[in-house]
């Protein structure tokens, strides 16, 4: 019989060209090294020790940084019972909703001496590590909670004190978790570019920026880019490597849920206020300081220019990017769904590299194709028509919207395929069998099912879109500045009080999905089945 | 309602052939169960009858109609087949109403509701048409996603392994109510099952299937009475066999002389009933009782035979022995056994 | 209607066809009012389209003919200089031009013009170091400065073309003793020319590299800020001055509009505005410097060779990375 060829069908098809558009432009940054002839990797040789030193220094320290405190929390809310934990558990998620170049931008316009105490590449490791150790801590916590209470019992009957067990099986078992936890803070790092660019810290992200802006040489720029996504395909490797098996330990713990032990006295002290003095320090101490800012920015008319319209246009990308990009997270992931092809999955596994990617490479690799085509458009455009469309995709917020789809699909993909792999299979199949096609069946059963999933991806994208930087400056087209934008020229001409009010909408509009994760992740880890009825609909109506 | 035919259906996974040359007819308004152990492809036979799975060679015709073939794939969407699941994958998001309405989406407003009540009334489940699948029980669940797969009106329906998710003691009630259900509807109907008892039950027709071949197709008595291998003997059903010498319609076997279906000469295998032998009490008797399972109306026996091997026999449960009694075996009057190979 | 909003956006964000498109490389804050002054007289849409000069250079060139971009400001010299050099600009001639610019501040083609001057020099902190003890460019590389010296990260524009003109005046292994010098005094790198003066007025270093102008807002907002400013190599070349400018982009199809924006700009009464509010140097010779800088006396000027900065600029990045300026 042979092996069969793998039929493509029009779904499948589509899949697979929109994950090779996603994924094109990055695939396509190594030929930088192949094309262009004479300039190579010399060129910017300069550059690169201090940026794999510092970058690798960041890695090392943001790693251990958030490993450590977000292990740490984990450990504490998870098996110790003290006063007020259960809010406290749910503050020390808010730390994500603070961008790091906010931070940043708080830190250099307190601290005394102009910040001169983090502007170095600790001073960044230590703002990184506040706020990013959330994702250690949301995915630990998480582990240690699916964890079944005989697995910590067990040792302690062998004679092993509570702590020790604690230390010797629950995080060992917690592993893939908190590795994993700490390979999406590491790619966060690394895709940064406002908060190493204010702190003057020289990591891979600047050094493609100055590379290019700075010595004026796109080609090697590109090729740095290209040296920094294979980095990063590293740590997203180790990332789906630790959460594979992540999967199978939580499916294997079974039996009764952990029981915290009781603190008191002085530890119960510690560990209420602990918790709350880093959340004041990175979550309440910015707003405070921003606020307060912002209200003499407008008092005395320090205003951005252009702020309103800055707002408005943030707020637009994010929407629209929220639509477009759930909206092609949802294609791929269907198309997979019901395909077989291992091209296909592939395509999409590539395709969702983007999200460990910096905002500069993901631009640096789309401005140029788009560029190209553009021009051989409006070529054609002239010929054909007589008509001179001008910069059709270049000029308008089409490459930005391709660059955030390149850049966040991952994100939405991850958020939408989660909850489209919980729906059974079964289900497809019966409304087939019931005449329903494909696409019926994606709108008459999967987007109802979907509808958290795709809230969360909608609002994860959305946020992420509202803090973006370094693509949106390197793409945003005419009248296109935004919030992120004016935060970030503001500060880097040390203009804080000017940079506050948009800052503060940023965090604030940041508080949403950190709320809606809070609440998704707040109902008890009950096996979560679409058999149990309509899932909550948090955010219905604030997307779509 | 039409009738189904499979010609020479084959499909593989990998080096896995799942199905292998299956050729089966289906007549109109007949109940066929599909029987096999598990991994034996019946469910796959069933998925390439439904169109969720396309057939590397052979073709499958639904109503004369190809549906899959060398040349022609309908879509299973097209192809008018109602399937009920194990896990009956009823839509968690709608009512019981809606479900059953589901594949009535292109007909008129009024023809809709009519055939979504009508078939509501059919399961007996019209009182429970504004719930969600997750109020409902197993057995319910069960009816509603017999009731969503009829409600279009399909060529065939197809039920893969309808019970094996609900309590026994439901099982058989419901097995009887679906039965009813579906000669009510008139439906041709194809059912998987590993449950020998269910398909005996059940079925107008069984296919016995084996590592993707089907090995006999027969009403529930051939298969039963007349395995045709000695596999078939032992998977539907218990069944001892025997090594005997043919003497035309007779043949003699070291429990006794048992009567041949068809006449035999030589050294051949018999599979025996547990039913097709009795015992009565002698103390110098061939047997010794091993075991004793009571099962209400009647009672197996597991007996060692003087010369060492295991016989099973099934008696009313009136007469019982004792564990340790010994007993002398023979077969029942006029009982038939089968040749196998 | 997804569909429709996306179309109404990317239509919103084109931007339409009658109105200036300034790519401007000057910072967004505090100087709005001559352009807007302008807009209002003329009834004219102006869109400022605001990035670092390297940035905006970079997309004129991508965008090539299709750009929609009028005018080009930078707020150095090299990038007039790229700009020319790249085909980007396109030559004017106007009396009013000719007549309130000096010709040693436009390009002799008319492809740019100066904007404004700004002059990059030594400050010192008032309490810790007194006047006259440091006074060239090259004594901030005296060993006594060691831990003392803040410099703004090597990515400015500002140093890039300081050090380019280095290049292009002295030579290349001039420059770079210089460089080594001041980087053997482990100098403190810091964001942006205000830090540099926050740093010496808070104690942090005693003196620093800033343009004057900087100071001149300080001192504006406070006239106590314990920072001077010292003019460099007097007895030398002079002060490094570099040009902030302003030309036409060469395929604009709204020329005269363009040419109209240079001349309003470069009318003594805009270039007061740009003294007043930024305290820079106008190029207009009749309009005077700001008081906070006229303070500081007059002083010999180093007019930067923008043909000569430009075309070192690459070498003097690199350089500059190589040796360790941030």
């Amino acid at each position: 019989m042979g092996v069969r060829r793998t039929r493509l069908d029009g779904w499948a098809l589509a899949t697979l060209v929109a994950a090779l558009l996603v994924a094109g432009p990055l695939v396509a940054l190594p030929l930088s090294f192949v094309a262009g002839g004479g300039r190579s990797v010399t060129q910017f040789s300069g550059f690169l020790p201090d940026a794999v030193r510092n970058t690798a220094l960041l890695l090392v320290g943001v790693g251990a940084g958030t490993l450590v405190l977000g292990t740490g929390l984990a450990l504490l809310v998870s098996f110790c019972d003290f006063p007020g934990r259960a809010w406290i558990e749910w503050a020390l998620v808010l730390p994500l909703a603070v961008p790091g170049y906010v931070f940043t931008l708080f830190a250099l316009g307190t601290l005394p001496a102009g910040g001169a105490a983090i502007r170095s590449p600790l001073g960044a490791i230590a703002i990184f590590t506040v706020v990013l150790y959330p994702y250690v801590y949301l995915l630990g916590r998480a582990a240690f909670l699916s964890q079944s209470q005989a697995l910590i019992e067990a040792p302690r009957g062998l004679g092993m004190s509570s702590t020790r067990a604690v230390l010797r099986v629950a995080v060992p078992l917690a592993r893939p978790a908190i590795l994993g936890g700490t390979a999406l803070a590491l790619m966060e790092a690394l895709a940064d570019f406002g908060t190493v660019n204010l702190l003057g810290v020289h990591t891979f992200t600047d050094a493609i920026y100055r590379v290019w802006f700075i010595a004026f040489d796109r080609q090697a720029a590109m090729q740095l880019a290209a040296l920094l996504v294979s980095v990063t395909l590293t740590l997203l490797v180790l990332e789906r490597l630790a959460r594979g098996r992540a999967r199978y330990h939580q499916l294997a713990a079974r039996g009764q849920a952990i029981a915290a032990a009781r603190l008191r006295g002085p530890a119960a002290v510690g560990a209420v206020a602990g918790p709350l003095a880093l959340v004041g320090i990175v979550v309440i101490a910015p707003l405070a300081q921003l606020s307060t800012w912002a209200v003499r920015s407008i008092r005395d008319g320090l205003l951005a220019p252009e702020f309103a319209v800055a707002a408005r246009n943030s707020l637009l990308l994010a929407l629209m990017s929220a639509v477009l990009v759930g909206g092609v997270a949802l294609l791929l992931a269907y198309g997979l769904r019901g395909s077989r092809s291992r091209l296909t999955a592939g395509a999409v596994r590539v395709a969702t590299i983007g999200y460990g990617v910096p905002g500069s490479v993901v631009a640096v690799s789309v401005i140029v194709p788009l560029a190209w085509l553009d021009h051989r458009l409006d070529d054609a455009s002239n010929t054909v028509f007589g008509a001179d469309p001008g910069l059709i995709l270049t000029g308008t917020v089409i490459g930005l919207f391709a660059a955030y789809v390149v850049r966040f699909l991952a994100l939405a993909f991850q958020a939408v395929e989660t909850s489209l792999l919980r729906i059974p299979q079964d289900l497809d199949e019966a409304a087939r069998g019931l005449g329903a096609d494909r696409l019926e069946v994606l709108a008459r059963v999967h987007v109802p099912l979907l509808r958290a999933g795709l809230a969360t991806a909608a609002l994860l994208v959305f946020t992420e879109v509202m803090k973006e930087l370094p693509a949106t400056l390197l793409l945003r087209p005419l009248g296109g500045d935004t919030l992120a934008i004016a935060v970030w020229q503001a500060t880097s001409e040390s203009l804080f009080r000017t940079a506050a009010l948009p800052a503060l909408l940023i965090v604030l509009v940041g508080l949403l999905p950190v709320a809606l994760m809070i609440r998704l992740s707040g109902r008890r880890p009950a096996a979560i089945e679409p058999s149990e009825g309509p899932e909550p609909q948090p955010l219905a109506a604030t997307t779509m | 309602m039409s009738e189904v035919r499979l010609t020479g259906v084959s499909r593989s996974f990998g080096s896995t052939r799942a199905v292998d040359g299956v050729s089966l007819q289906v007549h109109s308004g007949e109940l066929v169960a599909v029987l096999g152990p598990s991994g034996c492809g019946k469910t796959t036979l069933l998925r390439l009858i439904a169109g969720f799975e396309r057939p590397a060679a052979g073709s499958v015709s639904v109503g004369g109609v190809e549906m899959a073939g060398p040349e022609r794939f309908v879509p299973p969407d097209k192809r008018r087949i109602g399937m009920v699941f194990q896990d009956y994958a009823l839509f968690p998001h709608l009512t019981v109403r809606s479900n059953v309405a589901f594949g009535l989406a292109r007909r008129e407003r009024d023809e809709r509701e009519a055939l979504t009540r009508r078939t509501l009334e059919l399961v007996g489940l019209q009182h429970r048409a504004e719930c969600y699948p997750h109020e409902l029980s197993g057995g319910e669940r069960q009816r509603i996603a017999l009731a969503r797969a009829l409600a279009p009106e399909p060529e065939v329906v197809l039920l893969d392994e309808p019970f094996s998710n609900l309590d026994a003691t439901l099982r058989a009630g419901l097995r009887r109510e679906v039965e009813l259900i579906l000669k009510d509807a008139r439906a041709t109907a194809i059912l998987v099952t590993h449950d020998q008892e269910e398909a005996l039950s059940l079925a107008d027709r069984l296919a016995v299937m084996r590592d993707g071949r089907i090995v006999q197709v027969g009403t529930p008595e051939q298969v039963y009475g007349r395995p045709a291998s000695r596999w078939t003997a032992q998977f539907v059903g218990e069944v001892n066999m025997l090594l005997g010498v043919a003497r035309g319609d007779g043949v003699e076997t070291e429990l006794g002389v048992f009567d041949l279906p068809r006449p035999a000469r030589g050294e051949v295998h018999v599979a025996v009933r547990p039913e097709q032998l009795e015992l009565r009490p002698d103390s110098q008797g061939n047997a010794e009782v091993l075991e004793r399972e009571f099962r209400g109306h009647d009672v197996l026996y597991r007996l060692r035979h003087e010369n060492g091997r295991m016989v099973l026999v099934q008696l009313p449960s009136l007469e019982l022995y004792d564990v340790g009694a010994r007993v002398h075996v023979r077969p029942a009057p006029a009982a038939v056994t089968s040749l196998v190979d | 209607m997804v569909l429709a909003a996306f179309v109404a956006v990317v239509i919103a964000t084109s931007g339409s066809g009658d109105e200036l498109v300034i790519y401007t490389a000057r910072s967004h804050y505090g100087e709005e009012q001559p352009f807007k002054d302008y807009a209002s007289r003329t009834g004219r849409d102006l869109r400022l389209f605001g990035g670092s000069a390297s940035e905006l250079y970079e997309r004129l060139e991508s965008e090539g003919s299709r750009s929609k971009a009028d005018v080009l400001i930078t707020v150095d010299a090299a990038n007039l200089w790229r700009a020319k050099e790249a085909g980007l600009l396109q030559p004017v001639r106007s009396d009013a031009l000719d007549r309130e610019v000096p010709r040693d501040l436009r390009d002799p083609d008319g492809e740019w013009y100066g904007l404004t001057q700004r002059a990059r020099t030594i400050m010192r902190s008032t309490n810790r170091v007194k006047a006259g003890e440091v006074i060239t460019y090259e004594g901030l590389g005296d060993p006594r400065w060691k831990g003392r010296l803040c410099l703004r990260s090597g990515t400015s524009e500002y140093n890039g073309d300081f050090i380019a003109d280095r290049i292009a005046k002295d030579g290349r292994a001039a420059t770079e003793h210089m460089l080594r010098r001041w980087m053997a005094n482990d100098p403190k790198f810091l964001g942006s020319d205000i830090d540099v003066l926050d740093a010496i007025a808070e104690g942090r270093c005693d003196v620093g590299l800033a343009n004057s102008y900087y100071l001149g807002r300080e001192l504006a907002e406070d006239p106590s800020f314990p920072v001077a400013l010292e003019w460099a190599d007097q007895r030398g070349r002079g002060t490094h001055v570099n040009l902030s400018g302003i030309g036409v982009v060469r395929r604009t199809d709204q020329r005269s509009a363009a040419v109209g924006l240079l001349e309003f700009l470069e009318r003594p009464m805009e270039q007061r505005v740009f003294v007043r509010n930024n305290k820079e140097f106008p190029v207009a010779p009749e309009v005077r410097a700001a008081p906070e800088i006229a303070r500081f006396g007059p002083f010999k000027r180093d007019p930067i060779d923008v043909r000569g900065a430009g075309a070192h600029l690459e070498e003097a990045v690199r350089l500059m990375n190589d040796l360790g300026w941030e």
